[in-house]
């Protein structure tokens, strides 16, 4: 069996010679990214709570169905400033899920507590409610969950649990955009974040924003996230920062939010391509998800997870794709196994770790075909028709290196 | 009304000499046709943001800002705040770090967010700098860690003098030069100074990305490790660790905006320069109104155009001719007032009982007024800004009256 007449990683050229990449990359309409700007360009206001920026967040809000949408320069800031306004006053702790974004626990410690990592279900991949009932403390100062990229987090049974102990909730929804059971997403906990990044959905180049029904938090994050004035020449809140959003970042999200349907069509018919050309190959589990009743958007959400009956590992699945231009990528990586600088208290994780290196992101967004995700898919077929093979070469070529 | 005269100032009853807000703050931004064109670019391109390393727009800035300020490392970030709490955390300092309480907000804020104790120093009440008899006190005094100077009004603080005294007392030193992107002391560009500088391209700015900043280093070792902080593919060949990384990435639009800028960097300083020395010609004749010219530089950006009020001899209080200005469409503003030390949590701070009550710092928050300088503003406009604030000072009187029924 000759594999350098198959596989790139063997010697063939690449599947792809522009290489297709995990994040969504979706473009808005320039014409009207610059119709928007010429309104910046007119009022001479480019940044601090300009005219866009506060037309974007009452569409945001109205597409939420929340009475506040609040925006921000990043996510990162969005999180960090809803942590400092909703943690519990002389509390230390934030139960956040391991299996989650790798910054999650960074961020955290900016604001000035501590991750404690609980357990998934392995239904959702978010946080499961019995892992975070049994990681509540006398410390625990705020939860802080994520939706994942194919699964929704049980936030009822989340906000019943944390309400006994009048502990508040923030869901990170960075990777799920849209409805589930006809319910928009969003103020689904006490907060909820979104983001306005190129690579995830609503392209707004950098950015990021937080839902949420509590009059005061938004009054709280609007200010915070200027330097605390309240007023010019006033600062109430010195715990602040810059987190704004400037008026060309608005602008683009604008533009975005104006052929949102658009961009959910596509996504929705990449996952079916992917879903029903994936139907039936050995060793491989398809797990995206689709929402009832959605319309809808999930970042990374064209998943396989790989199973005992496939013989390569993830890393040499990944070498072989990455070869190819196919920028496929691990899910993300237990952040209780990260190497960091800050203290952190962990338990137990066990589905966690039966899972976290099984799960493979395939390309998705707006430089992948419908015909790019056939080849892919027809190509994760011909890795299980050579497997022996890949294994026996792959293996011996990594007993020579050494 | 009388043409290119004003007849009654707004406050008494006549109607604002300008028919449009004029604030203060550079706002030159680069005209549409450029923003068109450079928009069009990057979609054509389809990459929006850096992602795992800099985007192309990016590593252009940062390679052309570090010809420009003639520094070794430039790290492009979000604005200057976060550069500032970026570098705190690389530089791995604690405990208690000097700072005046003459600046602007986010300088100290940036320590809070370090868990890092400010020690608030006086300045000197002729340059609005750091008066480095005072620095050298609380040195002396003290346990510290660091020291964050702050570079002011297009001038500089005494940086060769506090770079002298860091070493002598082996503290670590950076400073917030916001606001003097450009600026140069004894022919050396400002971001070469201490361990590493922030930079500010706020609107308000010389250069602007609408918001954004940049840390300049010469410090290899510490680039290295702001960028792993920011970049998730970032190798460092020094191997650097980190303790926990951040967000502060710029766009490649805010990227492709300041190249812009800086390309009309040198035009903008000049212009500032012309409106400066109007303004210093124009008020020479009004006592008590006293422009804080640019001090510690040889060469100044001009972005501000600083007023110290004396009531004693101008008649009207900072806040009086502030009410004057205001009511004209002049959004003069009062930086920096209430100053920093008696804002919560800095106010709860108290490091060391004998420190200096901040005598200079108290006196110029009572007394300092920006007035407007960049794009805004022309020379006719400062003829008018000059106007008012001349029949302000011949009606004092009724200006007070009306103040205070």
């Amino acid at each position: 069996m000759n594999l350098s007449n198959e596989f790139s990683l063997f010697g063939n050229q690449p599947l792809f010679f522009e290489p297709k990449p995990l994040g969504c990359l979706y473009q808005p309409d320039i014409d009207k990214v610059l119709d928007y700007s010429k309104i910046f360009y007119k009022n001479k206001r480019y940044t601090n709570d300009g005219e866009l920026t506060i037309l974007l967040e009452k569409r945001l809000a109205k597409l939420h169905r929340v009475k506040h949408a609040i925006v921000f320069a990043n996510g990162f800031l969005a999180i960090l400033l809803t942590i400092k306004a909703l943690a519990l006053p002389g509390k230390t702790e934030v139960i956040v899920p391991s299996l989650a974004y790798r910054k999650l626990d960074d961020i955290i410690a900016w604001a000035g507590l501590i991750p404690r990592y609980c357990d998934i279900d392995l239904n959702t991949l978010t946080a499961s409610v019995e892992s975070i009932e049994n990681s509540i403390t006398e410390n625990t100062a705020l939860i802080l969950v994520q939706n994942s990229s194919v699964g929704l987090v049980d936030i009822n049974e989340i906000r019943k649990k944390a309400k006994k102990y009048g502990i508040p909730v923030i869901n990170d929804s960075a990777l799920f955009f849209g409805k589930t059971n006809n319910e928009m997403v969003g103020a689904n906990g006490d907060a909820e974040i979104f983001l306005l990044n190129a690579t995830k959905f609503i392209n707004g180049f950098e950015g990021g924003y937080v839902t949420t029904n509590d009059d005061l938090l938004a009054s709280t994050l609007a200010t915070t996230r200027r330097f605390g004035f309240t007023r010019e020449d006033n600062v109430d809140f010195g715990a602040s920062l810059n987190a704004k959003l400037n008026e060309v970042h608005a602008a683009s999200a604008l533009a975005f939010l104006d052929n949102l349907d658009k961009y959910i069509i596509n996504y929705k018919e990449q996952f079916m391509a992917y879903k029903n050309t994936l139907e039936g190959i050995e060793g491989i589990d398809f797990i995206g998800r689709i929402e009832d009743n959605g319309c809808y958007f999930r970042d990374m959400g064209m998943m396989i997870l790989l199973t005992d009956k496939w013989l390569l590992t993830r890393e040499e699945t990944i070498s072989l794709l990455n070869a190819e231009g196919i920028l496929a990528r691990n899910y993300y990586f237990p952040l209780h196994l990260k190497d960091v600088g800050y203290k952190r208290i962990t338990a137990l994780l066990p589905n966690t770790h039966t899972i976290h290196d099984r799960l493979i992101n395939l390309p998705q967004g707006a430089h992948v075909s419908i015909c790019d995700i056939y080849k892919i898919c027809e190509f994760i077929k011909k890795i299980k028709i050579y497997e022996s093979e890949l294994k026996k070469q792959l293996r011996g070529m990594n007993n020579e290196e050494r | 009304m009388r043409k290119g005269k004003i007849d009654e100032l707004s406050i008494l009853g006549g109607t604002p000499y300008f028919t449009e807000p004029v604030p203060v703050g550079q706002f030159y931004m680069p005209e549409y046709s450029r923003y068109e064109s450079a928009l069009r670019d990057i979609f054509d391109r389809r990459h929006y943001t850096s992602q795992r390393e800099q985007g192309p727009l990016i590593k252009q800035l940062e390679a052309r800002l570090s010809e420009f300020f003639q520094v070794k490392n430039v790290i492009c970030v979000s604005n200057a705040t976060l550069g500032l709490i970026m570098l705190a955390e690389a530089m791995g300092l604690t405990g208690n770090v000097i700072v005046p309480s003459w600046t602007f907000i986010a300088t100290a804020q940036s320590l809070y967010w370090n868990k890092i104790t400010p020690v608030f120093c006086d300045i000197d009440i002729d340059s609005q700098h750091m008066a480095l008899d005072d620095v050298e006190h609380i040195l002396s005094r003290n346990a510290i860690s660091g020291i964050l100077g702050v570079n002011l009004w297009g001038g500089a603080a005494e940086v060769e003098q506090i770079e002298l005294l860091a070493h002598q007392y082996g503290v670590q030193l950076y400073f917030d030069s916001a606001q003097a992107v450009g600026c140069e002391i004894n022919d050396r560009k400002v971001g070469n100074f201490g361990r590493a500088e922030v930079f500010s391209f706020h609107a308000t700015k010389i250069i602007t990305a609408t918001e954004g900043g940049a840390i300049a280093t010469n410090d290899d070792e510490l680039a290295d490790k702001l960028r792993a902080m920011i970049y998730y593919d970032f190798k460092s060949p020094r191997n650097v660790k980190i303790s926990k990384t951040f967000t502060a990435r710029l766009s490649e639009i805010q990227a492709a905006i300041a190249l812009m800028s800086l390309d009309d960097f040198e035009n903008n300083r000049l212009n500032n320069k012309k409106l400066h020395d109007y303004y210093i010609d124009l008020l020479r004749s009004i006592p008590g109104f006293k422009i804080v010219s640019p001090q510690g530089v040889s060469k100044s950006n001009y972005t501000y155009c600083v007023i110290r009020v004396d009531e004693s001899e101008f008649g009207l209080s900072r806040d009086e001719i502030w009410h004057v200005l205001r009511a004209e469409n002049v959004l003069a503003r009062r930086y920096f007032n209430p100053p920093i030390h008696q804002v919560e949590p800095f106010s709860n701070y108290q490091v060391d009982a004998s420190l200096t009550k901040l005598g200079n710092t108290m006196k110029a928050s009572q007394t300092t007024l920006q007035l407007p300088i960049g794009a805004r503003v022309d020379r006719v406009a400062i003829e008018k800004i000059h106007q008012i604030i001349q029949l302000a000072y011949n009606d004092q009187i009724a200006i007070k009256n009306r103040l205070y029924h």
